[in-house]
């Protein structure tokens, strides 16, 4: 069972500013996904090994050095002193 | 109507070749096009303000007798996810809405590097997340063969576009059928390649262990086309197989001995006028040489693990979007971070923060092993499945969507009805197999597609396959636009 309290938590993790309506919202449609995914709680799969992706790596590119400050620049708004400007941190 | 709109590839370039035509008058008649008709469908987010100069410049190489690339005019549509350098690139985004990257995508130098114009920026679910396009800050794309339908998803502006003749051939990505459904919801071809195969560099970072790039056209040939040149190692992407440095793939007519394997599970499940279709399919493709069993794939779980990983992956992605560095105009001044990064990401789109709240959660301590490690198991156990079914037959059969194209807004209060549409697609992206989806009649004017998949790496067979296919469907109407 997904409570609230859960959806709440969850926006927090994620980082999402959510009204109450919107939790409320969220939770029935969010509970309905998540019973979904449950299904793979109900397989035993112990002696399976997870797939990964396998890529072996046989060449490394150069290490050149770009200059990509002015590119960036261009599209940032919030600049200072060559700088990016954001929020204070608590 | 603008008769150089409905040519292929193929033909715009030998048509440019036998100076029939300029690249100009070819790219001015797609312009008029655009203007004349994509009010209705909507699949341009944006127009490239360049493509008619760049068409000039092309035509005045050719008339000097200067070398011209291989795709030398070909307007090509770009899903907007897909970077353009200064050329916005949204993804449908709030977020993204003023972004213009600073480089190229690997794909698109490459077309750029073969004279392929990029005529504009294709609309699609906000960030890819979505199987209608009806879930991007733009609104929706209209289905050209019916403009009360959904186009599909994500890559939806690019199936319309050259659906409805707007565009020659498209770009699109493919996490979990991306380019298939809309392939198949508008009638044309579409190609999920091998995982891999083509370079994601500059692609925007949904779920990367699923997705690819692809090509999508009216013509299995030209999907070729585009394949030998976007295809390749890339040493800016590390996933890409570097013994594969260009493809030469063909699009050739031959004949060639094939088992096909219709998967039961698949068919069962689809709409009965859809599965009808696949049957009379089994039977164009079938000859002496050529015979075809049902076979059986357990996907019961594969759902359920390709959510698990494409939303762990999503949201994992999505936390850089901060809006600092790019993004809409939003002074961070009198913020404190929590509280301005909540807000800011406050301007996902629903779909978007769904995907992200459960990502969110099952990436949380100590769900790990219920979740994620039992999805990537499940990944193992179904690409341990499709090798053996490889080992039996050659090409694997089913429809590519099990429903036709419903209403715009149908359920769309009922994310996980949605969901379930995917099932079809999702296989070959849990396994980095190559499928395609090409078209194979209509049921009430609303296209069905069939999709077509391979063994990895096995493109070659797939194109061969698929021209089979085409040249005995046939199936060439035009959406009444």
């Amino acid at each position: 069972m997904v409570t609230i309290e859960h959806v709440k938590h969850l926006a927090w993790l994620s980082r999402l500013d959510l009204t109450n309506d919107e939790i409320g919202k969220y939770h029935t449609e969010i509970e309905k996904i998540i019973e979904y995914l449950d299904r793979l709680d109900s397989i035993s799969l112990s002696e399976v090994e997870p797939r990964y992706y396998e890529k072996s790596v046989s060449e490394f590119r150069n290490d050149i050095i770009y200059d990509t400050q002015t590119e960036l620049s261009k599209t940032t708004k919030n600049l200072k002193d060559g700088y990016v400007k954001g929020p204070r941190m608590r | 109507m603008n008769k150089l709109c409905t040519l292929s590839a193929e033909q715009v370039i030998s048509g440019v070749r036998n100076r029939d035509f300029t690249i100009e008058d070819y790219i001015i008649q797609l312009l008029e096009r655009i203007n004349d008709i994509d009010d209705e469908i909507r699949a341009f987010i944006t127009i490239n303000d360049e493509a008619l100069n760049t068409a000039r410049k092309l035509d005045k190489k050719i008339k000097n007798q200067e070398t011209v690339g291989l795709l030398a005019g070909i307007a090509v549509g770009i899903k907007d996810n897909i970077c353009t350098k200064d050329i916005r690139t949204t993804c449908a985004s709030r977020l993204l809405e003023e972004y213009k990257p600073t480089y190229d995508a690997t794909v698109v130098r490459r077309l750029k590097e073969c004279d392929a114009i990029i005529i504009g920026k294709v609309n699609l679910d906000e960030f890819a997340m979505g199987s209608t396009t009806e879930f991007g800050s733009y609104g929706p794309s209209h289905n050209p063969w019916n403009p009360d339908y959904v186009v599909g998803g994500s890559s939806g502006g690019s199936a319309a576009s050259v659906a409805a003749l707007e565009c020659t051939v498209s770009l699109g990505s493919d996490t979990g059928g991306s380019i298939r459904c809309p392939a198949s919801f508008c009638s044309v071809v579409g190609l999920k390649p091998t995982y891999g195969l083509v370079s994601r560099f500059g692609l925007v970072s949904y779920s990367n262990s699923l997705e690819q790039i692809g090509p999508l056209g009216r013509t299995v040939s030209d999907i070729v086309m585009i394949m030998n040149v976007i295809a390749g190692f890339d040493e800016n992407d590390n996933t890409t197989d570097n013994e594969i440095k260009t493809p030469r793939f063909v699009a050739s007519d031959v004949k060639r001995p094939v088992r096909y394997g219709l998967i039961k599970e698949l068919v069962e499940g689809s709409d009965p006028a859809i599965s009808k279709l696949v049957y009379s399919s089994l039977d164009l493709l079938s000859s002496n040489d050529c015979k075809w069993e049902e076979v059986s794939l357990n996907c019961d779980y594969a759902l359920a693990s390709y959510y698990t990983i494409a939303m762990a992956e999503a949201s994992s992605n999505l936390a850089r979007y901060d809006n600092l560095r790019y993004g809409f105009d939003f002074n961070p001044e009198g913020y404190e971070w929590n509280s301005y990064f909540s807000k800011i990401r406050n301007n996902f789109g629903d779909e978007v923060k769904r995907r992200i709240m459960i990502g969110s959660h099952v990436l949380l301590s100590g769900y790990y092993a219920k979740y994620y490690l039992k999805a990537q198991k499940v990944r193992s156990i179904l690409r341990q499945e499709v090798k053996k079914l490889f080992k039996q037959v050659d090409v694997l059969i089913s429809p590519t969507m099990p429903v036709l194209p419903f209403k715009l807004g149908e359920d769309i209060d009922d994310p996980m009805k949605r969901y379930l549409i995917d099932t079809n697609t999702v296989i070959a992206n849990l396994v980095g197999t190559p499928a395609i989806s090409l078209p194979a009649g209509f049921s009430d004017n609303l296209p069905i597609g069939l999709q077509l998949m391979t063994d990895e790496m096995q493109e070659q067979l797939l194109f061969d396959v698929s021209k089979m296919y085409e040249s005995a469907a046939s199936v060439n109407r035009k959406p009444d636009l």
